[in-house]
């Protein structure tokens, strides 16, 4: 198994507060890793330094043999990075088949064309995409008008399009009522497996995180608290005290 | 569905154009100037909404374009004989020019900042333009501009107008729908999300910005062309927000949502001005009234007309064609998107 | 050109920051609080000016200009009032588009409705007795009703700090400024206090409408050149930053002062150059924050 993503001493420093504080990580090829922890324990702005939204103070990240420090968003999303966003982050104006298709028309460098029907490439495409996440019904409908359920899943559904080799899901069930969160965490595991991707998401529901991932990684206060597999991590006494709140824990 | 649409465009064009090539045979002098007003005007405001609608940046700076238009034709005429056509394809030229000098400068900022660079920057070029007494001859502008043989007649001026506005319209339309227009509207949608699915947005966004710019100062050649006069006040700030009351007027998410609204635009005006002296009274009082119950413009109110029409004649609720971009926008309740900018 | 007249054009461009500050202040806490850039802003300065001249007719001219700061800023107020609950409430959390063509269409209406009840002519303001005549600076003069305008701006800020940092109502406005989202979940009354931040800035552009018009000539126009030189206060200052403002009224001031001087023709080009300047360095301003949707 060799490491996809390897993150070494990241940092990052808000006036006097540390927001990420010395973070490690090594994220292997195809391994479903769980980031958990208190609000404003870090994961978010750990999320978007790995995706060039914010520079770190220090460290470094690695995708592969590839150094991301330094390089814009759009730069990092070419080389294989995809991100799902906590509040819902789509084209509302744009119909849900054409949130797709954006996507796919920035993957494959053709957006610079000045000329010939840009909204007519890419259709299958994206209906193949759409049908993979369950919207196909609903192609042709401004994406503002969706559920919002139904927009996580567009959201999913752009972040697939860039074929990524890591997806980067933050709380991607945020907001849902169980039924709902049950089915998107399946589909998520669904297409992870099928496209062979690597994922890294936070999450706050305890029950989808260890559905789901093969690893967690806890963070405190913007440092790694602890790291295992689902059942070292359940086990673990500081991770109980500080988050999932065991009763026998002193207070 | 897509391609009945498509065909009906096609058909409402040639329709257009059935229709604007024969009027001078039917039109008074008066009523050609109208419309050739008409038609300069709807091209200077779909240049602005290749910005406005499509990529979501408002610029007040589209005034100052239409004015380096103008002034490229008079300035030619002026001080070097030359005539005043050329200065038509050269106010792409300069169009282009300055267009990208100052989206370079204003793009560093978003949103409102933005907006308020672009007023900034407009209003010093007017200013520069009002004080530049030995080259533009300031406040009293340049008149009288002599025009060719060719341009001798209201009506050829007029045929003039309309081919070359016909052509920059045109220009405009591959644009808009082209992929790069696909990738503008999801800017306009999702500056941030843009980004991340790969776009280098600000570049994007400055291509934008000169292309409308270009276009723009078309339409000021040829505003002078038909004037014969170009003068500072074209250039002024609140001239800017022209073009954008005609965007609103005729709806901001369709390519000819500016056409529709140039011609209520004029024909409003003309109207206005004629009945009162209190003219920027009344339209302001319009135009508050169109922002406040019916922001998505003639276009949103057609499309909200024909989606109702069109579900009330079916059944069932899965053969109902979707919610039209007017309707949903009527029931967001918040703004589209919202920026995670830290 | 001696010390003695750099320090009078000096003094000049403090008069200009005085009262620039006073319109920017609100228009800037008006941006911060509620994120709406009101374009009408200048027109409620000129109707102040204008309500000031109408008043000092009917008061004469002694003492009339110091009750008119009180009714401009009351009818400038109560305009604002209008404005507020008829057209703002409408477009909150709507693009920001609308609200800003909504105040340029007030912008309009009101320039005409100004030009319908009081005419085209500019109107002249006598000022009251006691804020006549100059003072001996260095061996030139200075007018006494500059001091006073000088003076008054100090007032103001003097008041807004004691508002932002002393009141529950200010305490609100600074929530406000910072994150706009949190203001319903700490329980405020967010439709209140839009409007009393509106209504506030209306008031002091009012007041600063009165002020002006006993500094010179009244007239339609003096909406578009106000606002064009608050803007450019405020966007240098950062939006919704009083210090800020503070700084921005004083940079423009004395560039207005010392561009006359100077570089006559180029003296507006030296304003909008600052302003690109400070934007293309520090996009929110100097003391501003960064843009939040």
């Amino acid at each position: 198994m060799s490491a996809l993503l390897t993150v070494r001493g990241v940092s990052k420093s808000f006036g006097g507060f540390r927001a990420v504080d010395s973070v490690d990580m090594t994220v292997e090829v195809g391994e479903r890793r769980a980031v958990i922890g208190p609000n404003g324990a870090g994961k978010t702005t750990f999320f978007s330094l790995l995706t060039g939204l914010l520079q770190p103070d220090g460290g470094n990240v690695q995708l592969g043999e590839l150094e991301l420090i330094g390089m814009p968003p759009h730069r990092i999303a070419t080389a294989g990075i995809s991100r799902a966003f906590q509040i819902t982050n789509i084209f509302g104006r744009l119909t849900v088949r054409q949130n797709v298709q954006i996507a796919l028309l920035a993957a494959s460098g053709r957006t610079h064309r000045l000329w010939g029907n840009g909204w007519s490439e890419k259709v299958d495409e994206a209906d193949a995409i759409l049908a993979e996440v369950g919207l196909a019904a609903a192609a042709d409908t401004p994406a503002a008008a969706l559920s919002h359920g139904d927009q996580r899943a567009i959201e999913l559904a752009i972040a697939l399009a860039h074929r990524p080799r890591l997806l980067i899901l933050d709380e991607p069930t945020a907001g849902m009522a169980p039924a709902e969160t049950g089915r998107t965490m399946e589909l998520v595991r669904r297409v992870v497996a099928e496209r062979k991707i690597t994922l890294l998401f936070s999450e706050h529901d305890m029950e989808v995180v260890f559905g789901t991932a093969d690893r967690i990684t806890v963070m405190n206060q913007g440092r790694v608290l602890a790291e295992g597999t689902p059942d070292v991590i359940r086990g673990d006494p500081t991770v109980r005290q500080v988050y999932l709140g065991a009763p026998d824990a002193d207070r | 569905m897509i391609a009945r649409t498509a065909r009906l465009r096609w058909v409402g064009w040639i329709a257009l154009l059935a229709v604007a090539i024969p009027a001078p045979l039917v039109l008074s002098e008066l009523q050609l100037f109208t419309a050739s007003r008409i038609v300069i005007f709807g091209l200077w405001a779909t240049s602005l909404n290749l910005l406005l609608g499509q990529t979501g940046l408002v610029s007040f700076a589209h005034a100052a374009f239409f004015g380096v238009g103008a002034y490229s034709v008079g300035l030619i005429t002026l001080h070097l004989g030359w005539p005043a056509v050329i200065g038509v394809p050269l106010s792409l030229l300069s169009g282009a020019v300055i267009a990208f000098l100052m989206g370079l400068v204003a793009l560093r900022a978003v949103h409102l900042y933005f907006s308020m660079l672009t007023l900034a920057i407009s209003q010093l070029l007017f200013v520069i333009v009002f004080t530049s007494y030995d080259i533009t001859l300031g406040d009293n502008g340049i008149h009288g501009i002599e025009l060719p043989a060719f341009l001798g007649e209201t009506s050829q001026v007029y045929w003039f107008v309309i081919a070359v506005a016909g052509l920059g319209i045109l220009a405009l339309g591959l644009v808009w729908h082209s992929p790069f227009g696909a990738a503008l509207q999801a800017i306009r949608d999702n500056r941030l999300r843009a980004s991340f699915i790969g776009l280098h947005v600000r570049r994007y966004e400055l291509a934008a910005f000169t292309l409308a710019g270009m276009f723009a100062a078309l339409a000021g050649s040829l505003f002078t062309v038909v004037n014969k006069s170009a003068y500072p006040g074209l250039l002024d700030w609140t001239q800017g927000a022209v073009p954008i009351f005609i965007i609103l007027i005729g709806g901001m998410y369709r390519f000819y949502g500016p056409l529709v609204g140039a011609v209520a635009y004029v024909v409003l005006e003309e109207i206005v001005t004629r009945e009162t002296l209190y003219s920027n009274l009344v339209l302001g009082a319009i135009f508050l009234v169109i922002v406040l119950v019916a922001p998505t413009g003639i276009t949103g109110i057609a499309e909200r007309v024909t989606g109702r029409l069109a579900r009330r004649g079916t059944r069932t609720a899965e053969a109902a064609p979707p919610a039209s971009l007017a309707e949903t926008l009527d029931n967001q309740l918040e703004p589209i998107s919202r920026d995670i900018e830290t | 050109m001696g010390i003695d007249d750099l320090v009078i054009q000096f003094l000049a461009g403090l008069t200009r920051a005085g009262l620039l500050f006073i319109v920017a202040a609100g228009l800037s806490l008006v941006f911060g609080a509620m994120r709406v850039i009101n374009l009408a802003h200048g027109s409620l300065f000129m109707l102040g000016a204008f309500v000031a001249s109408s008043v000092v007719a009917v008061a004469g001219g002694e003492y009339g200009l110091l009750p008119a700061l009180v009714v401009s800023a009351i009818a400038a107020a109560a305009f604002g009032l209008l404005i507020e609950l008829g057209v703002l409430r409408r477009l909150y959390g709507r693009e920001h588009l609308l609200q800003l063509l909504a105040t340029f269409a007030i912008v309009l209406i009101v320039g005409d409705l100004v030009r319908l009840v009081w005419g085209e002519e500019n109107l002249s303001v006598t000022r009251p007795k006691a804020l006549s005549g100059s003072v001996d600076v260095l061996g030139n003069p200075f007018p006494i009703y500059n001091l006073f305008i000088i003076g008054l701006a100090l007032a103001v800020g003097g008041g807004l700090w004691l508002l932002m940092n002393r009141t529950s109502l200010g305490r609100d406005i600074r929530a406000a400024i910072v994150d706009p989202q949190m203001l319903g979940g700490v329980g405020v009354n967010v439709s209140r206090l839009f409007t009393g931040v509106f209504v506030l800035g209306s008031g002091l552009a009012g007041m600063a409408g009165a002020v002006a018009a006993g500094s010179g000539a009244v007239g339609l126009g003096m909406d578009v050149d106000i606002l064009v030189q608050a803007f450019a206060v405020t966007i240098i200052g950062g939006l919704g930053s009083i210090p800020g403002t503070l700084v921005g009224a004083c940079i423009i001031g004395l560039l207005d002062a010392f561009g006359i001087l100077f570089v006559p023709r180029l003296a507006l080009a030296l304003i909008f150059l600052a302003m690109a300047i400070v934007l293309a360095v520090r996009p929110s301003g100097l003391f501003g924050l960064p843009e939040r949707a």
